[in-house]
């Protein structure tokens, strides 16, 4: 796969993620204890030995820049092709195919041939040599990655596939097939595409659809492996709350896909003689004196003695007062909830409290 | 320029024989600790906490693992383009190859290592010790006292003084006398063996002690022979936890300490101890589990109960199981019903269901690949 360029633009319209997206984009959402989004689609790719890999970042993306560095916790400080970001505030419009087009030198100059497009923040651990594999040996334009879906869900877009992987049609009709904006593409066809329609459209993605049955051959493969899209607060809270579950953990953290992340140089988790915790994600650097249940923890979070979590999800240094309690509850970076008090969320609505928030009265 | 004004140089050769099987395969300094990290990352982290960017480490005894560690020194921020941490085994010269002999001549060997930076002053230490320490506070006593060698030392028990290099000073710190485990010591000042030495002060005792041929040892050799020069010889004081891990025993105990307040926190942030990052998944702490009074590093999975112990990373404790008074090394299983205590469990270990290890008291056991099962496991009755 080193004949690959990877490209993540990850800079989606998700409004449903506020407050988490207030100071950062999507893709430096944390998530799962130690991780960003970001990371997930990353790794895969370092994973599937893509060694060029561009990432176009638009607003917002002080915090995705200081997560990513040079690259080098995903191996990705290379010399000879590496990391690259490209982030200009010009594409306000977050139109990719205008991004696509500035970018246009760094993809000549690159010796790959072909390229791997990524256009989500998807939760996963993807092998991606399966779909090169595919894409390279068919005639195939454009090689789309897919998962199977429910009907009505609308979390990922209708595409529908016959038995020899043809795409007959995407976003037109509910099907079980949904697009996970995942496209593997020759790059001379690319830069073709890129060229000839940035004019007209403003998405690569609507290139591909409204060009499907004129010039340009588009086949499917399917990803039978775990997905998710997170582009709401609740599908945040539910996907994070499902990796409790040992099989669900398992499909993400593989144990020879290893996902990379920032390192952070934390100890690891201390936990005292008053504390008790129950089927709990926690990450390094924790101390924990009071009770964690159903929850995940993230680096450096301090539980004070008798507080009590439930249902919860914890960011980065939170410091839990004692006797304070929170059940359903999403506590971004660096809050402080005072000593005592009480904080619940709903299962339909956690409650959100936004990064470095003091929260709580002062009851004794 | 690449002067310098202070160059560390770390002892990391030794072999730790009273380590046992910890040390068969790996030097000393490269032993896990603390749940995360190898002895070394101490003295490693000080140095880069302490500002200093020039670090030769002296390797010998089973160097593989040690130097795959330590690398270019990333993780500690000394991979530098001007200094930086530097690997220093023994190598073969015109008239032919020498191995260390000692701590001495493993510094004498390296003399041109040294000189490249010009330094003023030499900063020896050791891979060997846990402890938290600002050197550049102990330079400025140095320059201070004018001295030509400021050694470190801190109080050690009355009844452990036998064990230690015991340094006798007045009442301004001058020393006076150096004894090297003393039956009947006069003070009960230990050496930690941090030395910081003018370095032209040092290279003439290098070159001199190299001709007499002694044993090439700080502690036997360059300490006495400048303390016979009336050199002047100055102890600095160090107050906070430090501790010499030689033995199972003290490794365990060291260890344990982490839990119990007794001056080494590791979640300090103004000086974090760096390591390399095994880069884990978060640890999973199950429905049934108990984790009272212990550590638990990543990627680690707990089903059963854990009581005053460190768990490094990678480590799955399952269902039923009691870990108690423990220290299990990394990539480690533990399984059902079994009960461990009183224990250092080595790397990699695969510890089977409904077994008893380890006793309420006596020696702290080892358990390691060389393990005699039937021996060391006890099936427990139910």
């Amino acid at each position: 796969m080193n004949n690959v360029l990877g490209i993540l633009h990850v800079d989606e319209k998700t409004q449903g993620l506020h407050p988490l997206t207030k100071h950062r984009c999507t893709a430096s959402v944390p998530f799962a204890s130690r991780y960003r989004m970001i990371d997930f689609m990353l790794s895969s790719m370092v994973n599937s030995n893509i060694q060029n890999i561009a990432v176009f970042t638009t607003l917002n993306n002080r915090s995705l820049l200081d997560h990513l560095g040079d690259g080098k916790d995903w191996d990705l400080d290379r010399k000879q092709d590496g990391l690259f970001t490209f982030s200009t505030n010009h594409f306000k419009e977050s139109s990719n195919l205008k991004a696509l087009q500035s970018a246009i030198d760094y993809l000549e100059k690159s010796s790959q041939e072909y390229v791997l497009i990524c256009l989500s923040n998807l939760v996963t651990n993807i092998d991606f040599r399966p779909l090169y594999n595919q894409h390279v040996k068919s005639d195939a334009d454009v090689t789309v990655m897919c998962t199977a879906k429910e009907h009505n869900d609308t979390l990922f877009t209708n595409i529908e596939m016959d038995d020899f992987q043809n795409i007959m049609d995407i976003d037109r009709k509910q099907s079980n097939m949904g697009s996970l904006d995942i496209y593997m593409i020759s790059k001379s066809k690319l830069i073709d595409l890129i060229s000839t329609h940035a004019f007209k459209y403003r998405y690569i993605q609507d290139v591909i659809r409204h060009n499907m049955n004129k010039n340009i051959k588009v086949k499917g493969f399917k990803y039978e492996g775990y997905v998710t899209k997170i582009n709401t607060i609740k599908r945040y809270y539910d996907s994070s709350i499902d990796l409790l579950d040992p099989t669900k953990f398992k499909q993400l953290f593989k144990d020879n896909n290893e996902i990379y992340t920032k390192l952070k140089d934390e100890p690891p988790t201390t936990f005292h003689n008053t504390s008790s915790i129950k089927n709990s994600l926690i990450a390094n650097g924790c101390i924990v004196e009071g009770h964690v249940e159903n929850s995940i923890l993230f680096r450096g979070v301090h539980v004070n003695k008798g507080a009590v979590i439930k249902n919860s999800i914890v960011m980065q240094k939170c410091m839990i007062g004692e006797y304070a309690q929170l059940d359903r509850m999403i506590l971004d970076k660096e809050v402080n909830v005072l000593p005592n008090d009480r904080f619940l969320g709903t299962e339909k609505k956690p409650r959100v409290v936004p990064k470095k928030k003091t929260i709580g009265t002062f009851v004794i | 320029m690449n002067r310098k004004e202070m160059v560390a140089m770390l002892l990391a050769g030794g072999e730790g024989s009273r380590l046992g099987n910890l040390t068969k395969w790996i030097a000393k300094p490269a032993v896990p600790f603390g749940g995360k990290y190898r002895i070394i990352d101490f003295t490693l982290s000080n140095c880069s906490n302490s500002g200093i960017d020039t670090v030769g480490v002296l390797t010998q005894y089973q160097p593989l693992i040690l130097h795959s560690y330590l690398g270019v020194g990333t993780p500690w921020d000394l991979n530098r383009k001007r200094g930086g941490l530097k690997i220093l085994p023994p190598f073969v010269q015109k008239e032919g190859g020498r191995w260390y002999k000692g701590t001495a001549n493993a510094i004498y060997e390296n003399i041109t290592f040294i000189e490249q930076y010009d330094p003023e002053y030499v900063l020896i230490i050791s891979g060997d010790h846990i402890y938290k320490m600002d050197y550049t506070k102990m330079l400025d006593s140095h320059k201070k006292n004018n001295a030509d060698v400021t050694i470190s030392v801190t109080p050690v028990p009355w009844e452990e003084t036998s064990r230690f290099g015991i340094m006798n000073t007045d009442e301004n710190l001058k020393i006076q006398e150096f004894e090297e485990k003393p039956t009947n010591p006069k003070s009960n000042l230990a050496s930690m063996g941090v030395y910081i030495f003018n370095w032209h002060t040092l290279k003439r005792y290098l070159l001199d002690n190299e001709k007499k041929t002694l044993s090439n040892d700080f502690g036997k050799d360059i300490i006495p022979a400048m303390l016979k020069d009336h050199c002047s010889l100055q102890a600095y004081p160090f107050e906070g936890y430090w501790k010499d891990v030689g033995t199972i025993d003290s490794l365990w105990q060291a260890n344990l300490d982490l839990l119990d307040d007794v001056g080494l926190n590791l979640h300090e942030c103004n000086w974090r101890i760096r390591s390399v990052e095994p880069n884990m998944p978060p640890q999973y702490i199950g429905s049934d589990a108990i984790v009272r009074n212990s550590m638990v590093g990543e990627g680690s999975t707990v089903m059963g109960e854990i009581n005053h112990s460190i768990l490094f990373y990678d480590v799955q404790v399952n269902s039923g199981s009691l870990v108690e008074d423990a220290i299990v090394m990394p990539h480690t299983k533990i399984g059902k019903n079994t009960t461990i205590r009183r224990c250092i469990i080595g790397e990699g270990m695969i510890i089977p269901d409904g077994v008893t290890i380890g006793n309420k008291e006596g020696p702290i056991q080892l358990i390691d690949q060389s393990t005699n099962p039937e021996q060391a496991y006890n099936s427990s009755a139910n």
